[in-house]
């Protein structure tokens, strides 16, 4: 069932087309991955989503959510939307959890806003999605910041608070990148565990195919703000349409060794 | 004209610095060319205010106001400009030193500094020149020994940032000395910063020297030096003409040196001047 | 006798108001000449610290490291001693790696011993010789690696070591400069230690692999055999973790637990407490090398113990 589609996107920004008319469509319990190089426009079509392209940008097209065109909302409609149907895990966790404040104030001030509960409720709530992430000891792990838990707890704690509200849908934008290997690879699991057991429509954005070949059900792959290729995700790495597709996959070191 | 300049330098702000600086500039270089009477000569009525021939009156001893002023400025911004060039040369390559080598270096120059800044900075001024004895050299260099610390601070933080900065290390590897590295590696970065630290202090270092004249620590009369002025203006408040004119005259240098320095740090720091670019598109 | 010669080294952090954390933990090491050795491992486990003490920016505490026969002092305020220039070393970050106010052909000059020029080097990098009048921030990360190569390369290196030189680069060019920094080594005749967390690079363009874990080398051998049969549980786990791109939707395998903290490293063997095979031993004495790898499993005084 799909969640969330894009019909004819298009971003501009000071003359210049980032994303230049793409379609795709998140469904429920899928993962979508979406990849390309630098400079792509995948970034970018995640922003778009979220409603926060760079000042001055202008689009076209539609974002369609529940019914409504997110590109239409005002930025205030656009506020109240996204943390509660959207959530997002970004790179960086050293900058997108507040270094001053204790992980459960993160998580709980975010659920009391969009939901209205009661502190109590948060908190209990809060140590529930701690424990749905595998932090370990979640009661007294909300009580501590975001310095004393390692790289890969602090992403597990992004991907709380970015499912925190209940949202349909999860936007993640390289978000083992930054990640040691092994790291990565229980994120990833966890990503993929919850995609399916909470039934969420997520865009995993990432230049990492084999990110990309390990969690997305379907892969769409991006070239100067234009999708080159969509399908399932075994025939798009296995047997790709495009000539672009085919040379990301052989630019892969050991892809042309067999 | 202004189309030629870069982003940064076309705001209202940085214009209206460019032009009151190049204007006095002009007055410091041409000033007995557009000054009108003898800026010592005492021989016009005493105490009249603007008009007829004096645009800026005459003062108590019947001199031109408006030739004073003209001629205070080739005393000060010259003086000025002097005084932070030494404290950038002797406060930099003194943090330098302190940054780059550290241990007994970097603690003898620092607590030296913290020796300075221990004092309050006029009041510290005041006494060096004092006990120099009064005299507009002295007072230039009282200023430089209170000044020089704070730039000797600044290059030494940002000598530390660079010291293992890559590009350092591998000069190193590659068998630079010490001393190479510094010049060719280390000062060449931190010029920037300081450069606009010093254009900001310009202002500063104005008004030190004019303070310690008005207090009659710096430049003796007959002297035509703007502090100085102020000072004995103060004697006959009610003719204002006789401190308004020098005392504007310091406010629009202090000013626009301000504007300058201020456009300089917004053009120099790569995200200002880049949000500043992208807010024009 | 080795090109370079490292014996259980031991680097200690020292920073202010803290006692000293130990980076690396008795690590042993030989690169030779016109060999390409690749040291990977995880975040914290050393391998830059490795890599900056065996080229003298960081100071040993202990052990000893032996370039071409001679002791590697650590850099101070003496000049490099010339005979040590012949070790040079490629950063991970390309945009610290240059100096923003120097043309970059005046910078790759410094190195230069002997008749080669800047153009000359430019071109061995696969640049355009013209391009050496500009500045750095004229050129993009993968270019500004090349660059930093070149300087490198100037001072005809007998050892290259690269810190991370593709992690801050484009996908697409990782495979390149990693590539390039093994043909120009190669075709010379110097070694090169390729530091990377990256295994897939690693893989195309090392002729040995050492295997880092909490300040120790845990094993070390041949690329094609460590790859195909790794010994150490950490090995397998680390290449277990790593997603294949084949399109299958297989989910690479978790390590449990986190990297302990450098400073309270746990008893015995430091990768104990995450070990699947864990015995009684290893929770008592480090296991020593032996064959190439650090591990009980493989050493018969371990498990004559048990």
């Amino acid at each position: 069932m799909t969640i969330l589609a894009i019909e004819d996107l298009t971003v501009d920004l000071g003359g210049r087309g980032l994303i230049r008319g793409i379609d795709l469509s998140l469904e429920r319990g899928k993962v979508h991955g979406l990849a390309g190089e630098s400079g792509s426009g995948k970034t970018m079509t995640g922003l778009a989503v979220l409603g926060l392209l760079p000042h001055g940008a202008r689009t076209g097209g539609t974002i369609s959510l529940g019914g409504t065109d997110l590109l239409s909302l005002s930025p205030k409609e656009m506020n109240a939307r996204r943390g509660r149907e959207i959530g997002t895990v970004f790179q960086d966790q050293s900058t997108s959890l507040h270094p001053m404040l204790s992980i459960g104030r993160q998580l709980t001030d975010h659920m009391r806003h969009h939901l209205r509960l009661d502190r109590a409720q948060a908190r209990e709530r809060a140590a529930e999605l701690l424990g749905k992430v595998r932090i370990p000891d979640p009661g007294r792990a909300l009580d501590r910041y975001p310095h004393q838990f390692s790289g890969g707890m602090r992403q597990r704690i992004a991907i709380a608070i970015a499912l925190a509200c209940d949202p349909q849908v999860l936007i993640a934008d390289e978000p083992t990148t930054a990640l040691d290997v092994t790291v990565q690879a229980g994120i990833l699991r966890l990503l993929r565990g919850l995609c399916d057991d909470l039934g969420l429509a997520v865009l995993l954005v990432t230049h990492d195919l084999g990110v990309m070949s390990a969690v997305a059900d379907v892969i769409s792959v991006m070239r100067d703000g234009r999708l080159v290729e969509t399908g399932p995700r075994a025939r798009v790495m296995r047997d790709p349409a495009d000539p672009y597709t085919r040379a990301l996959l052989d630019a892969l070191p050991g892809r042309s060794t067999p | 004209m202004i189309r030629r300049l870069p982003e940064t330098w076309r705001r209202p702000l940085a214009v209206t610095g460019l032009v009151i600086t190049a204007a006095w500039l002009i007055v410091v270089i041409a000033a007995p060319l557009l000054a009108p009477y003898d800026p010592l000569a005492q021989k016009f009525p005493r105490l009249r205010p603007p008009g007829g021939g004096h645009w800026f009156g005459t003062d108590e001893l019947g001199r031109d106001v408006f030739s004073r002023v003209l001629y205070g400025a080739r005393l000060s911004i010259p003086l000025t400009l002097l005084l932070v060039a030494l404290s950038v040369v002797i406060g930099g390559l003194l943090g330098a030193c302190a940054g780059y080598f550290g241990r007994w270096v970097d603690e003898t120059i620092m607590r030296v500094a913290d020796l300075v800044f221990a004092f309050p900075t006029v009041i510290l001024a005041m006494a060096v020149a004092a006990s120099l004895g009064a005299s507009l050299r002295n007072a230039v260099l009282a200023i430089l020994v209170v000044s020089w610390p704070a730039y000797a601070r600044v290059t030494r933080g940002l000598v530390l940032g660079l010291r293992s900065r890559e590009f350092v290390l591998s000069g190193r590897l590659l068998g630079f000395s010490v001393w190479r590295s510094l010049r060719t590696d280390v000062l060449p970065n931190v010029a920037g910063p300081i450069l606009v630290l010093a254009t900001l202090d310009i202002g500063t270092q104005l008004l030190l020297l004019s303070g310690l004249s008005f207090l009659g620590l710096g430049a003796k009369p007959p002297t035509a030096e703007w502090g100085a002025m102020v000072a004995s203006a103060t004697q006959v408040f009610d003719k204002w003409w006789v401190g308004v004119f020098p005392g504007l005259a310091i406010l629009t240098v202090v000013l626009a040196f301000n504007f300058l320095g201020d456009t300089m740090r917004d053009a120099l720091d790569p995200q200002t001047a880049r949000a500043i670019k992208e807010r024009a598109l | 006798m080795s090109l370079l010669s490292v014996e259980d080294l031991v680097v200690d952090h020292r920073s202010p108001d803290r006692p000293p954390v130990r980076a690396v933990a008795g690590a042993s090491l030989t690169v030779e000449p016109g060999e390409v050795v690749g040291l990977v491992g995880e975040s914290g486990c050393g391998k830059s610290t490795l890599a900056r003490a065996i080229c003298g920016i960081a100071a040993p505490t202990a052990g000893s490291i032996d370039f071409e026969g001679r002791r590697v002092r650590p850099l101070g305020l003496r000049r490099r001693d010339p005979a040590l220039t012949r070790i040079q070393m490629v950063f991970q970050d390309p945009f610290a790696s240059l100096n923003p106010r120097r043309r970059v052909g005046r910078q790759i000059a410094d190195g230069i011993r002997g008749e080669a020029t800047p153009e000359e080097l430019l071109e061995r990098v696969g640049l355009d010789a013209g391009m050496a009048g500009r500045y750095p921030h004229e050129f993009s990360g993968g270019q500004r690696q090349r660059i930093a190569i070149a300087r490198a390369l100037a001072a005809r290196p007998s050892l290259l070591i690269g810190d991370e030189p593709i992690s801050a680069l484009d996908a697409s060019a990782q495979a390149q400069i990693a590539g390039l920094m093994r043909s120009l080594a190669v075709e010379s005749g110097a070694g090169l230690l390729f530091i990377s967390h990256d295994l897939s690079v690693v893989r195309l363009i090392a002729d040995r692999i050492a295997v880092m874990y909490l300040g120790k080398i845990v094993e070390t051998g041949p690329t094609a055999e460590v790859w195909d049969d790794p010994r150490h549980p950490y090995t397998r786990a680390l290449l277990a973790a790593i997603p294949e791109p084949d399109g299958s939707g297989t989910l690479p395998a978790e390590l449990p637990g986190d990297v302990p903290d450098p400073a309270a490293p746990p008893s015995g063997c430091r990768f104990h407490p995450r070990c699947p095979h864990a015995m009684d031993v290893c929770s008592v004495r480090e296991p020593m090398p032996r064959d190439g790898v650090a591990c009980w499993l493989y050493d018969s005084e371990g498990s004559a113990a048990e």
